[in-house]
This record gives C-alpha cells, structure tokens and sequence, in this order.
C-alpha cells in the first residue's frame, strides 16, 4: 500500500496541521471608570435616544440551574433573578448605601427590631394579570423558611403582619443591623403567591421585574422578554439572551465575529485581542471574590495550629495569582472580602516563606514526609493554584494530593455531614454584609445542645468565643465601635488561622463598542437590567 | 420480515431495562449524595430528608429502580433533580440539534469516504490509492476535539467563513459536522475501498468490461451499488459513535444536543436526566439499527431470504 | 487409549507445524508492507522513549517542577516545545506523557481483554441461557455510546488513572466478546474439541488450549487497534476533565490545559495533540499491516 516516496505525505499532511495553529491577528480600547464601590456603572440616558438594537445576546460561562430565587445561591442565577424579579430594597451600586426597590419607603423603629414598608399601588407581576399586594412579601418569606438557601437570611423574623395590601411590618428577634442588605439580596426576590400555589414549579419564576422569561433551553440560552407593563421606565431592550458559552476561548471569538454583544470573563490570556480591537471594549475591575484555601479543622494535622500556619506561609500567592490569573489579581490576606466594612487593612501577614513553614512544621510535631492531604479543585485555575501549592508543600515535607472534581460533585463532598473533606480551594462571594461573611465562614450554632458549624463554615469552626464576638459585633449600633469589633475578629482569625485567604482577581467583560447600561458589580454578579446599544 | 421487525423490536425491551439499571447502578456509586449540591449549605436535616423524599432517593436501589421503571412504561421519566424541568421535554428540544447534526455528519463522511474509497480502489496501489489512505489514516488517529480547535482557529477566527459554535443555521453546523465526520469518513473510506476491490473482481463486471460498457460507467453503475450494502453497515454500526463522539464537539462548538445534555448531566448529579437521556439515546440507536438492517434486506435479497426463512 | 495419545500428538505436530510457517508468512507478509514497518518502528520508539524517560528526566523536578518565571515560553533552543502555564518544559512533558498514554491505553485493552475473551469465550462454549445473557448484556452496553458510558463509570468511581482505565477498558469490552464467542462458535463443533471432550478435558482447558489459539490472530488485531482507539478515548476523557490527576503529563491533560491558551499559545496544544496522533497513527499502521498478514483473504 505504501511506497517509499508516499511517506513524504504524512509529513507534508503534518505541516499542514502545524501551519494551521499558528497565525496571528492584528490591532484600540477604552474603559468606563470604576465608582468608589469597585462597581462599573455604565450611565445611559434613556431619555437620549429613540431607538434601540432589539436583542442583546451576552455569552456566559455558567449555565442557569434554576429560576426559583429561593432554590440557589449562584451568581449565574442571580443574574436571571435580577432580570425577571424585584427584592424589597436594593443596594446603590455606586455607593453600596440601601435604596428602594419594590417598596418605595420604609421606617425602622426604636429599637431597630420592627420594618415597616410601604409599596406603591396597582404593581403587577410580569404576566400582566396577578396584581402583587403586601401579602405576596408574607408569602414570600414564609416560604424562604422552609429554603435551604433563604431560611438563613429570614432566621431572625419573628413575626410578619400584613398591615394592608401596600404596608407590611416585619419584627425581628435581635437588632440585626443587617437586616435590609439581606433584604437585597436576589434570593429574596418576592413572588407571587397565587402563581406559586397554581404552578409550583413555574410559578416563582415570574416575578415584578423588568423582565419576564421567555424560552429557557436549558444548556444552551435562555431570553428574557421586556416586560412592557413595568410601573416604572421599562427597559431600553426588548429582548435579552443569556446564551452558554462553555469555552473562554469560544466565547470570547464569538464575540470578535460579532455573534454576541457581551463575552463575560474572557480568558485573561486573551484580553489584548479585546484591548486591541477597535470595535471592542474592554471592562475591568477588582473581583471581591475571596479565593481561599479551605481548611477542615477537624481533621488529624490539620487540627494543629502550627501545620495551618505552615500551609499559610507555604503559600506563594503571588504565584497562585500568576498562574490562576496571568497576572491579573491581588494577594489577599483578609479574611473577609475586600470592600467589607470593617477590613482591617494592616493585618499581620503571613509572608511566603519556606523556612517558616518548615519550622512551624517542626513546632508541630510531624516529620517531613509525615502528612499527605488532599485539595480538592473544581476550575482549572484553581486546579493551576493547586499545583503551585503542591510544589511548596513538597518542599517542606507535606504531601499533597490533587482531587480535581466537578463543581456539584466537589459541593456534594463539602455540605455533605460526613465532612469527608481535607482541604479545597473555594470561594466566598457574598460580599454585601460582613456579618453574613463572618457568621457564615467561621460561625456555628447550638444544635441539639452542641455546637454545629454553619453551612458555610468550610473550615468547621466550632468556636463559641468567636461565635460571642460575631453576635456583638451585629447588634453593635456605633459604627466605630462595630467596625473595631470587626478588626478583632479578624486578628483572632489570623492567630487560629482558620482557612488561608489566597487571592482576588479581576472581573473582566469584553463587550461590543457601543454596549452600554449595565452594572459591572465586584461581585461578578451584574445587573443587565438596563443594557442596550443605542442606534441613534 | 413483519415478525423479525418485531421480535428486534421486542428485543428492544431487555435491552432498555438493561440501560436503565446499569445508569442506575453507575450513578448510585457516584461520590456524593446529590441531594447536598443541591439543597446547598444551609439546609438543615429536615429539609435534606424532605429533598431525598422529593427527588424519589429513598429506599433500595431496587427499589428506586422499579419505582423508575414504573414511570418509565407510562412514558414518564420524571424531572431534573436541578432545573425541575421534565427530563422528556429537555430531552425533545436537543434531540433534533443532535439529528441534524448526525445527519450532516453522516452526509460530510459518506460525501468524503465515497470520492477516495472509490479513487483509492481504482487506482489501486498508485499514489492517489496511498493519498486517501493517508488522509483516511490521519483522519482516524486526530483527537476529534483537537480537529475541532484547528478548524475554529482557521475557518472561524481568521478566514471568517463560519460561525464558532451556537446553533445559528446551516453555517454553524459545517465545522463540528467536519469534526465528528472526520473520523467516521476516515472508517468509511477503508470499507468503501476494501469493498469496492472486492466487487470490481467479480465476474459480472468482467462480462460488463467484455461486452464494452466504458470504465466509468462500470464503476457509477455496477461496482458502486454492490459496494455500498459495507458502508451501510457502517452507518449502522457508527451511528452509536457518532452521536457518543459528538459530545465532544458539542463542547468546543457549544451545540446544543444529547450528548452535551447527558455530560453535564453526569457532572451535575442529575440522575434523573442522565438515565433518561441514555434510555431515548438507546432507543434511538437501537432503532436506527434496526432500520439499517431493513435497509440492508432490501438491498441485497440474499439476506432478506434468510429473515423470511 | 492410543486414539487419546495419537489425537494429543496428531494436534501437537499439527499446532506446531502451523504456528512456524503462519509466524514466517506473516513476517514476510508484513515486511512487504512499508506503512505497516513503519508503524512498527514508530511504536517501537514511542515505547522506548516510555520506557527510558524516567532515566533521562527527574519527575519532580523536570516534570511536575514549576518555575513561574518561565511560563508560557515559545518553542526555542532552550525549550524545543515551549514551556505551558506553570513553565514546565513541554518536550520533556510529552515525552514523559507517552509513558502515561501508552499504559492507559495498554492495560485499558488488557481489561477489556481479560473481561471480553472470558465473557465471549464462555457464552460461545457454553451457550444455552447463559450465552443469551452475556450476549443480552453486551448489547446493552454496545447500545450506550462508548464516550458517554466511559464518562458516567469515571465520575461515579472518581478521577483517578485507575479509573480511567477502568472505564475505557469496560467501554470497549463488548467488541472483544463479540469477537470471540463468533469465533468460539465456528470451531465448538470440530471434532477435535468433540474428542478432547470425550476424554474428559476441563472445559477451560478446551477453551484455552484448544479454542481460543484459533482466534489469536483476531484478538492480537482487536487488541493493537484498540489500544489506538483507547488512547484517543483516554485523551477524550481527560479534555472533558476526567483524565489523570496533575501534575501527571497525560497529553489529553495537556491539550486540555493548553486550550485556554490557545490563540497566543497554541504549541500547548499543538505538540500533545501531535504527540497523540502519531501514537494513534502507528499503532493504526502497524495493526492494519498485522491484520493484512494475518488475514491474507483482505490483502491485495
């Protein structure tokens, strides 16, 4: 079948495979300025333009899961909730202060424990028939009692009574000082009960927002259609499309041919192609997202103070940030988000250093060659810090054990009462309250007459001194007070080192030139509710 | 005939219950109890046990599985563990995106693998024959994905003739088409050549040369009928492949089909769908089976004697 | 009692005969095939350099050892294949990664090997119900496409190369029975196994000694080319995420991590991919060239 000559052909086959892969494209940018809170806030007039593209398509790397509010905590969802649903105040992206959402004002009284608010009349749910009343929000909260992802922003509602279909007054069992950011929060989103009971499961997805869902393909895209009744000043696109885009780099070329209008979270190796092309813009600015190294605390070694100190010194998070970002993030050594009030910015760092680490290992007890762990990753970023940490660790005599898993599995293992986990390289993104932060992270609750660790807690943290210094510092009403409270916290942190905070990165959104209208939030949640591209 | 259609189809029943326990079993072992991605951390033991309850977790693998199974003969596979959508609903809006895509895959291969399988028979052993082979060769040994990243880098970003994924018309199913075609080409190319060589010994072509019928016409007319019952059977055979390979190309070209839909499935712990979407997908195969071996009967009446026997 | 020892020493002379001349034939026959010498070499060396990379490379320092400074190099005198994300030196990745590759593929085919000649083997000398439900089995799992029954049984029993092994090996059984029981049920009737059953042989003895040599050739086929097709599996698998745990060079891993590099970095992928293909290849050409010898009927 072969002749001599004829092999030349297989190589000449192989060039043509090497000469396909190797090309390279040639190349402007600008960039709307980020506000105090870190968020881009991309004003437009409405009252300026005529006329508008109908549909903006944004390609997202997450797929929706669920259109429940109450039935997720994701910031893929969350993006949806904002769209179709409204949450009784919301949060001023520029200035984090609270501002009206569905209800138009509120009072709080004395004692900070009873909310009144006030809604406006004749508010309608995005279907154009259910009108929403006052008993929708009793509906609504009542039923976050029973969700696994809402009951614990409800947890401290003690009564709900409806005053008359546009007042509500909610009492509370503490002074939560934070009790209207949980309010804003997008799994708080307020549904109608009469669509609820007649359609359990599409009845929360239809909400008082701008929007209402259109086609949910479940994989590929899901649109969301303008909701033309909307009692304010409806949105200046009629048609919005998340559609999934698995591939950063896919994405990313999807929206250099003009496919789609927004790329979310580009590969930060491929930002100069958006920076480079004039027809593009580039929107960067700081994630609050707090990347951290989980620690189970429970577990044999990682019970020693002294071996959590050594994995924090042998964290070379200016590596971790290199190979996980290019570049394009900041080590952080807080162990609250960045942004958070209360952030102690001059807290004692734990500088890498391998001969520390070393010797804390050597305080602790265990021999070079003692201890292996487990990490487990979901991401390949993460699995790239993994890999850093490994090497260091290696170098100090700790063994470490990469697991890379899929994200529902690797959150399977870790909420799992077994707690059957080591260590694992995880998130925190909830940035609005730092009392949420701190409670959720590091806090526990009596169960049953023994201290269990809240949901969050990924470090199972039973610590009830530290749990009596997070449920000071929430009823604390003098914010210097409270803000110091919050610094105390944080040193105690850093001496029992609970978890190692690695990093934050860069929230990076290339869109088409003329995209304009949206919220770029730190928190990798944005608000598309005004986005469009003007044609006049 | 009727009653070998029916006996396959019969056949068909073990085969799906077989599918069914097996994803069962294989899900059932799978680390983690889904019910904890799902609820998130904060649920507490109660609404974990009211979840399990909900999503049918409860009991025996037996006894889920015959739960399941007495669903299943109602034609009701139940909903998503995580979107709550009905996994026969989810299932009928892929199933056509895959189909074209199949479909299209199967025209590229067939379009491909019959020029140089033909070619490379006739001119037997000269360079055209060892061109189509090596093409053929290459085209089985490339990772299907990393065709697929080649072909975006060139066809999509530089010369901007096609899409880089979605599901947006007829242009963007051209290159993960290619992609998954490729390979099956590749396969079809050998069987068309090797049988090609096996028809074009016979003797009645030998007699239609002799009686003055021109190459060519001996070749389209006569040679090329009888060699295609082979790739047929390919087809059959492949069909299984072609939509388990596209899962693939349904990643690098975000194509919106069964295989993408089972993946992340399994990556989600959806259950439900997971062991839904692999009893249609076998129902499918199956059947396309099936109709190939009809296909098959009538083309070639030696073997249709045999099933009326 | 001679006929018991005639028959041994007819069947042995006979084996005997036939094992040297068809072993001269298909040397013959496989030399005046160029592809199929070639194939040979290639696979030749790739198990070389698998065998011998260890000598030449220090795993923590050469393969899993980072220098962050040096990341994402292009190809150059220093780094002939460039450096990836963590400034490890791809050359030597690549060539440490055939020994990954190669063992994956291997004992993938071994599993459904072991498994496949047993279940074919036994369902073919046996029959009865017990064949239907081997047979019944194999169908269900030939009806499940291969990728995706590879992709459910790796992330039930978790990431490891174990399970990767596992898991395509299970996927590729089915061929294997198929294979053999065909091949069981030509020969189960000659009368040299009627005989040796008469004698009172074991029915594994029959099987191993008697039946299954004369499908040998068949399997040795089967198994180089799907050695090929596990390998691309594996590297199938790995790009969806479900491959070998880093830092291990498996090229599927490679190819999966370079892809977000793509546009400016695309040696990432270009040489691992590289690197599968002409694995595949060989072992393509070389199995073609085996089964062409050893089946002179195809060879033209």
């Amino acid at each position: 079948m072969f002749k001599k000559n004829h092999m030349i052909l297989l190589l000449v086959c192989l060039m043509f495979v090497l000469s396909l892969s190797s090309f390279q494209l040639g190349f402007a940018q600008d960039e709307a300025p980020a506000t105090a809170s870190g968020a881009v806030i991309q004003k437009v007039d409405l009252a300026a333009h005529s006329a508008y593209k109908d549909t903006i398509i944004i390609g997202v790397a997450n797929d929706i899961t669920t259109l429940d509010p109450q039935a997720s905590n994701t910031d893929a969802n969350m993006m949806a909730f904002e769209l179709t649903h409204e949450t009784l105040v919301q949060i001023d992206p520029a200035t984090n202060e609270i501002i009206p959402g569905l209800a138009e004002s509120w009072e709080i009284s004395e004692d900070g424990l009873t909310f009144t608010f006030t809604f406006p009349e004749g508010v309608m749910f995005t279907d154009g028939v259910t009108p929403f009343t006052a008993n929708d929000v009793k509906y609504t909260y009542d039923r976050a009692k029973d969700s696994s992802f809402a009951s614990a922003k409800v947890s401290d509602v003690v009564d709900i009574t409806v005053i008359d279909d546009t007042h509500i007054s909610i009492t509370l069992s503490r002074a939560n000082q934070e009790f209207l950011l949980l309010m804003a929060h997008k799994g708080m989103s307020i549904l109608s009960e009469a669509l609820c009971t007649a359609n359990a499961t599409e009845g929360p997805w239809v909400g008082t927002g701008l929007f209402a869902v259109n086609e949910w393909l479940p994989g590929d895209n899901i649109s969301f259609v303008r909701n033309e009744n909307y009692r304010g000043t409806v949105a200046p696109t009629k048609k919005i499309v998340f559609k999934l885009f698995k591939e950063a780099s896919t994405r990313l070329i999807a929206l250099q041919a003009g496919e789609i209008d927004v790329c979310i979270d580009p590969s930060t190796i491929d930002l100069d192609y958006i920076k480079n092309d004039a027809s593009l813009n580039l929107i960067q600015t700081p994630n609050v997202v707090l990347l951290y190294l989980a620690v189970n605390n429970t577990k044999p070694g990682l019970d020693n103070v002294h071996v959590r100190k050594a994995l924090a010194y042998a964290s070379d998070k200016i590596s971790m940030v290199e190979v996980g970002f290019d570049g394009m993030g900041t080590p952080h050594n807080n162990y609250i988000n960045s942004g958070q009030f209360g952030l102690k910015k001059d807290i004692a760092v734990y500088e890498y250093d391998l001969e520390k680490a070393k010797a804390e290992l050597e305080l602790s007890g265990f021999k070079p060659g003692e201890l292996t762990f487990h990490v487990m990753t979901d991401k390949e970023y993460k699995k790239n810090m993994a890999l850093v940490l490994q090497a260091d660790l290696s170098q100090i005599g700790i063994n470490l054990v990469i697991d890379e898993m899929e994200t529902a599995a690797l959150k399977s293992v870790l909420n799992d009462a077994a707690l059957n986990y080591e260590l694992c390289i995880y998130q925190w993104t909830d940035a609005d309250g730092t009392d949420f932060t701190v409670r959720n992270m590091y806090g526990s609750s009596i169960k049953d007459g023994v201290l269990k660790k809240n949901g969050s807690n990924r470090a199972v943290l039973t610590d009830a001194a530290l749990n009596e210094m997070i449920d000071a510092a929430l009823v604390e009403q003098d914010k210097a007070t409270r803000e110091q409270m919050y610094f105390d916290i944080e040193d105690y942190l850093n001496e029992i080192v609970p978890i190692v905070p690695f990093c934050t990165s860069y929230i990076n959104i290339g869109t088409g030139k003329d995209v304009t209208g949206a919220v770029w939030r730190p928190t990798a949640k944005h608000d598309y509710r005004l986005i469009c591209v003007p044609l006049d | 005939m009727y009653r070998y259609i029916l006996k396959r189809l019969l056949m068909l029943i073990p085969v799906l219950l077989g599918v069914a326990f097996l994803i069962f079993a294989i899900m059932d072992v799978a680390a983690g109890d889904p019910v904890y991605s799902i609820a998130g951390p904060d649920a507490t033991e109660e609404q974990l046990d009211a979840l399990r309850e909900e999503m049918g977790l409860k009991g025996t693998l037996l006894e889920r599985y015959v739960r399941y199974i007495g669903n299943l003969v109602r034609g009701d596979l139940g909903t998503s563990y995580v979107t709550k959508l009905d996994v026969m609903d989810v299932y009928m809006q892929r199933l056509p995106n895959t189909l074209k895509l199949a479909i299209l895959t199967m025209v590229v291969a067939v379009g491909m693998a019959i020029p140089l399988g033909v070619t490379a028979a006739v001119h037997q052993n000269s360079i055209r024959d060892t061109v189509s082979m090596v093409l053929a060769l290459l085209g089985l040994s490339m990772p299907n994905f990393w065709l697929g990243l080649l072909l975006i880098m060139f066809f999509s970003l530089k010369l901007g003739w096609f899409p880089t994924g979605g599901n947006q018309g007829f242009r963007s199913i051209v290159l993960p088409a290619i992609t998954v075609g490729a390979g099956l080409a590749a396969l079809m190319t050998r069987t068309t050549r090797s049988s090609m060589l096996d028809v074009i010994r016979q003797d009645y072509l030998r007699t239609a040369r002799a009686k003055g019928v021109s190459e060519k016409n001996v070749i389209q007319k006569h040679a090329l009928k009888n060699a295609l019952i082979p790739i047929i059977t390919v087809f059959g055979v492949q069909f299984s492949n072609v939509l388990g390979g596209s899962v693939l190309a349904e990643t690098v070209f975000a194509w919106p089909g069964v295989g993408r839909l089972v993946v992340d499935a399994i990556d989600q712990r959806d259950i439900p769908t997971v062991t839904g979407a692999l009893v249609l997908t076998t129902m499918l195969v199956t059947l396309v089976n099936l109709l190939v071996d009809i296909i098959y009967a009538y083309v070639d009446p030696r073997i249709k004697a045999q099933y009326t026997k | 009692m001679t006929t018991y020892t005639q028959v041994q020493k007819q069947q042995r002379a006979t084996k005997r005969y036939k094992k040297r001349s068809s072993f001269e034939e298909i040397w013959r026959q496989l030399r005046r095939n160029k592809g199929a010498i070639l194939g040979m070499i290639l696979v030749a060396v790739i198990v070389i350099i698998a065998l011998i990379s260890p000598l030449i490379y220090d795993y923590q320092k050469d393969i899993a050892g980072q220098n962050i400074k040096q990341r994402l190099q292009k190809p150059s005198a220093e780094h002939w294949f460039g450096t990836d994300e963590l400034g490890r030196d791809i050359f030597a990745r690549v060539l440490y990664g055939a020994r990954y590759s190669l063992a994956v593929g291997v004992v993938a085919v071994l599993v459904a090997l072991v498994i496949g000649v047993t279940l074919g083997a036994s369902a073919g000398y046996i029959g009865g119900t017990f064949e239907n439900i081997v047979m019944r089995v194999t169908d269900i799992f030939l009806a499940i496409p291969s990728v995706l029954m590879a992709i459910a049984v790796v992330s039930a029993l978790g990431k490891s190369t174990l399970n990767l092994m596992l898991a395509v090996g299970l996927a590729s059984t089915a061929p294997f029975v198929r294979v053999v029981r065909a091949s069981v049920l030509v020969v189960k009737d000659e009368e040299y196994i009627e005989a040796a059953r008469a004698i009172g042989m074991r029915p594994w003895k029959i099987i191993l000694v008697h039946i299954l040599p004369n499908c040998v050739s068949q399997i040795i086929v089967q198994a180089t080319l799907r050695v090929a097709s596990a390998i691309i599996s594996a590297a199938q698998l790995s790009f969806l995420g479900l491959g070998v745990p880093a830092p291990a060079p498996e090229w599927g891993s490679m190819l999966s991590s370079g892809r977000q590099y793509i546009r400016d970095h695309s040696y990432m992928t270009l040489f691992p991919g590289l690197a599968i293909m002409v694995t595949v290849l060989s072992l393509n050409l070389f199995g073609d060239g085996l089964r062409d010898a050893l089946d002179p009927k195809l060879k033209r």
